[in-house]
């Protein structure tokens, strides 16, 4: 027999039934009678987006390692079935064996964006366990997080009882046993939050006390206990070659976002661009060998019968082995008639060459991510690319018969004059005049260069996590100003402009920086019909203002205010590697316009040497 | 060479569309490593195609789909190395065979479906059976005529003549997702449990006219003055027809 928790009728009445009937191919079957953990992973987004992570992937298949333990899978049920959950009282259930969430020893939530966060609420109301770790009882799982959103958790730090900093292989077969050994005892659960406070990665909120200034900002963030750390120390899997991967991932029925094999060649970044927090949370730079990647891709692609595989990585073009590894999948992939997609990859020669075995070049675009307008600019957020390597690029590849080009770019980063946003479409304009300086028998048609800015979020643990975000005029003003620009260049007819909602913006900014006081707002604001906020269909900025208004939450304060170098962060409970002190000298080197050199040509002194034994960091340098 | 596969799909895989049923085969194809023909072209795909869709929370045990091979093994080792791959156990390989020279693809070929339509829930039986009362009488008409929706418009039509066979029995009860999941393939059958009154119906199908179960259960219901909910009932699909050279339907 099967189960399903949703009745035929509800099934037929909702938009994509297959999101909730779990049975996905190479799907962990287990009795939960049979184990004596029960473990459920949230990503608190639609089915689709949920089923395309990584992350969760990875530890689904490490959970499901262990005997003793069950992982299974829930997603934040779509508008539809969260109305007709509310009117029948219809308890949130997991994927698998279609059991309530509630039932669980765990429930983990993986915080990838932070417009998630009011999903985090829902996917609690659903369950029926109260928002607040502090009002939850021996009855409700143990709820936690991980993901880059828990670099800064405090915001929604109060809903979690315990946080994971870092990256999950690491520190779960220490906490495991003793949530084992606790619950056999009978131990309550705040006996074993404050146990596992102990062990590397593990942030339990409820342990902390944060006071503040007079003017806002945090005085201190202290631990209740003396045997509680600090500060919470992240964890790295230290070799890539020797840990959890999944040699089966899950393959839904129903169309994923990513619908392929996803081959993670390295974690973090050698670059150090000032405005990235992937490139410093994720440090230090690690690879996974040539002989590894190798053997994955063929048993992923073998059990999963996906008929594409990418590459996943901060920075393909860094991966020394990329050559090899991409003349080893072109040659397995083709006779298989499987396809290889390359993102994130550097327009060069090689690239070039690559893509244009890889890809349909009349239907493909080139990408390039300069970030900025003007080369001042670009150095001041260290971002290693000039406008020769942008040319050269395009000029090679316009030669090749590419006629395509994506540019994306930011808006309002520090220090951003009306120069830099000018140089936006002067360089969109740069790259059409290199098409058109070839002659006209080589060319493919008129060329098309679709420039794209976000607008910017300072995040913690950059080094911009001092400076002042633009307003929402300002961020418009700027945008009206690229256009007005462009419309004026000479191939403005080749040229097109795109930019993000500015109110979103706003929101992330608030919340990226943000402390513990904004998490009853986020309650009000759930209370008051707010979630989905990632979809701009359900996004509502009036909900949001009004939220923070009722809470008092001054939002300048979070977001147009330019810190002090001394200020106590809300996340500096967190050790993420890289020191303060080496944000603080790349805040002033951007101020300044010096460039830093990346990782592998010289060591910086970011601080993860000192704490680990991985990747570049022990490598030689050149 | 052009091959014919019969499938089942059951349980909670009738909550699948068409679409992601493609979708899903090519990749039951490759994790079973057979030697399936590709297109031409810089995107390859396979070639195959599906015989009729089937609707969502509908069930079936006999699906087809047409693809073209390269080589193949022994019928017998092709069913167990595509059932292997299925990934699921409400997704069956029930058949496979070659298709001789000249065989039309199966979706020109459909001309006739046949359906068991029971009930999702006890404590609607009463219905069913004044239903089944009923029938001799609904099917002795000389005419019914329906509103048919179609993508485009609404029309009137008789489809009387195109209800080729009907009739209710109460049954002993059989789970088709357990039974084929766990069964079908050494033919075992699983004990009755219960019994449960049971509409079965053999229906024109097909590019010219298509009759679905529910339109012709939903005017029985109204001719009984039964009021009966489409989510009230589960469909399951039996097999699909063609018609051979002296017009008799045949089994595709």
């Amino acid at each position: 027999m099967y189960k399903l928790a949703l009745s035929h009728d509800i099934l037929m009445q909702v938009e994509k039934p297959a999101r909730y009937i779990g049975n996905e191919v190479n799907m962990v079957d287990k009795n939960p009678e049979d184990v004596d953990i029960r473990i459920c992973m949230c990503f608190p987004d639609v089915y689709e987006v949920g089923m395309s992570h990584l992350g969760i992937a990875i530890l689904y298949d490490m959970f499901n390692q262990r005997e003793d333990t069950y992982c299974e899978r829930v997603y934040s049920p779509w508008p539809d079935l969260h109305k007709i959950m509310k009117e029948r009282d219809i308890p949130l259930f997991s994927l698998e064996t279609q059991s309530p969430v509630r039932d669980f020893d765990f429930l983990g939530m993986t915080l990838q964006y932070e417009m998630c966060y009011t999903n985090i609420l829902q996917i609690l109301d659903l369950a029926k366990i109260p928002f607040y770790a502090k009002d939850r009882t021996e009855d409700d799982p143990i709820v936690m997080s991980g993901g880059p959103c828990t670099y800064n958790v405090e915001p929604v730090a109060d809903f979690f009882d315990l946080v994971y900093i870092g990256e999950g292989e690491v520190s779960y077969d220490i906490l495991l046993p003793i949530y084992k050994q606790f619950k056999a005892e009978g131990r309550t659960r705040e006996e074993f939050l404050r146990e596992v406070s102990h062990i590397d990665g593990i942030y339990v909120p409820s342990l902390y006390d944060v006071k503040y200034n007079e003017d806002g900002t945090v005085k201190s963030i202290d631990p209740l206990y003396p045997d509680v750390p600090k500060r919470v120390k992240k964890t790295i899997v230290e070799d890539l070659n020797d840990t959890y991967y999944p040699e089966a991932p899950l393959v839904p029925f129903m169309r994923p976002i990513n619908d392929r094999v996803t081959l993670e060649i390295q974690r973090g970044c050698i670059r150090g661009c000032r405005f990235c927090q992937a490139g410093m949370i994720y440090r230090p730079n690690r690879e996974r060998s040539l002989e590894w990647l190798k053997d994955y891709a063929i048993k992923m692609l073998k059990s999963t019968g996906h008929e594409e595989i990418t590459l996943s990585s901060l920075s393909s073009s860094d991966y020394s082995r990329l050559p090899e590894l991409v003349d080893f999948l072109i040659d397995y992939c083709d006779e298989r008639h499987i396809n290889i997609s390359l993102p994130s990859l550097r327009i060069d020669a090689f690239a070039l060459d690559v893509m244009s075995k890889v890809q349909d070049i009349r239907k493909s675009s080139l990408t390039f991510a300069p970030e900025a307008g003007t080369q001042r600019m670009r150095d001041t957020i260290n971002k290693g690319l000039t406008v020769d390597d942008i040319i050269n690029g395009a000029t090679d590849a316009f030669r090749g018969g590419w006629n395509k080009v994506k540019l994306y770019f930011m808006l309002g980063q520090p220090f951003e004059t009306d120069e830099d946003v000018v140089g936006i479409p002067e360089l969109s304009e740069l790259i059409a005049e290199a098409y058109y300086e070839i002659p006209k028998s080589e060319r493919n048609g008129r060329v098309n260069i679709n420039a794209s800015a976000s607008f910017f979020v300072p995040k913690p643990f950059t080094p911009f996590q001092w400076a002042p975000m633009d307003t929402k005029e300002e961020f418009r003003r700027k945008a009206y100003l690229v256009n007005d620009t462009m419309a004026k260049m000479h191939n403005h007819r080749s040229l097109s402009f795109q930019y993000h909602d500015e109110a979103t913006t706003i929101i992330e900014g608030i919340l990226a920086r943000g402390d513990r006081r904004l998490a009853p707002a986020l309650v009000t604001l759930y209370e008051s019909g707010a979630f989905f906020d990632a979809w701009t269909e359900f996004f509502d900025y009036k909900k949001w203002l009004d939220a923070f208004n009722k809470h008092n939450i001054d939002i300048d304060f979070y977001t147009t205010r330019e810190r002090d170098l001394d200020e106590v962060f809300p996340w500096d409970v967190i050790d993420c590697g890289v020191d303060k002190e080496f944000l603080k000298r790349e805040y002033i080197n951007a101020k300044e316009g010096v460039v830093t050199p990346n990782c592998r040509s010289r060591c910086n002194a970011c601080g993860c040497l000192k704490l680990w034994r991985g990747g570049i960091c022990i490598e030689s340098k050149n | 060479m052009k091959v014919r596969i019969k499938f089942a799909k059951t349980g909670p895989l009738q909550y699948v569309g068409h679409l992601d049923m493609l979708r899903s085969f090519q990749k039951i194809f490759k994790r079973a490593e057979v030697d399936i023909a590709y297109s031409q072209g810089f995107n390859p795909h396979q070639l195959t195609s599906f015989a009729s869709p089937l609707g969502i929370g509908v069930t079936s045990e006999g699906e087809y789909l047409d693809a073209d091979f390269n080589t193949i093994e022994d019928e017998r080792v092709m069913i167990d190395k595509l059932n292997a791959s299925m990934g699921s156990r409400f997704l069956r390989i029930v058949d496979f065979r070659v298709l001789p020279d000249g065989e039309k693809k199966a979706m020109s070929l459909v001309a006739a479906c046949s359906y068991k339509v029971t009930l999702r829930n006890e404590d609607d039986y009463d219905k069913f059976r004044a239903m089944g009362d009923a029938l001799e009488s609904f099917l002795s008409q000389d005419e019914i005529r329906v509103l048919k929706k179609t993508k485009k418009s609404v029309k009137e039509m008789d489809i009387r003549p195109f209800i080729y066979e009907m009739d209710y029995k109460v049954i002993p009860f059989h789970n088709e997702a357990d039974e084929i999941a766990d069964n079908v393939l050494d033919g075992l059958k699983l004990p009755a449990t219960y019994d449960t009154p049971t509409f079965s119906m053999l229906l024109a199908s097909g590019s010219e006219t298509n009759i679905k179960p529910d339109l012709v259960l939903d005017e029985l219901a109204k001719y009984a003055s039964v009021s009966l909910e489409p989510v009230d009932i589960a469909i399951h699909r039996i097999d699909m027809f063609k018609r051979n050279d002296d017009d008799e339907l045949i089994c595709l």
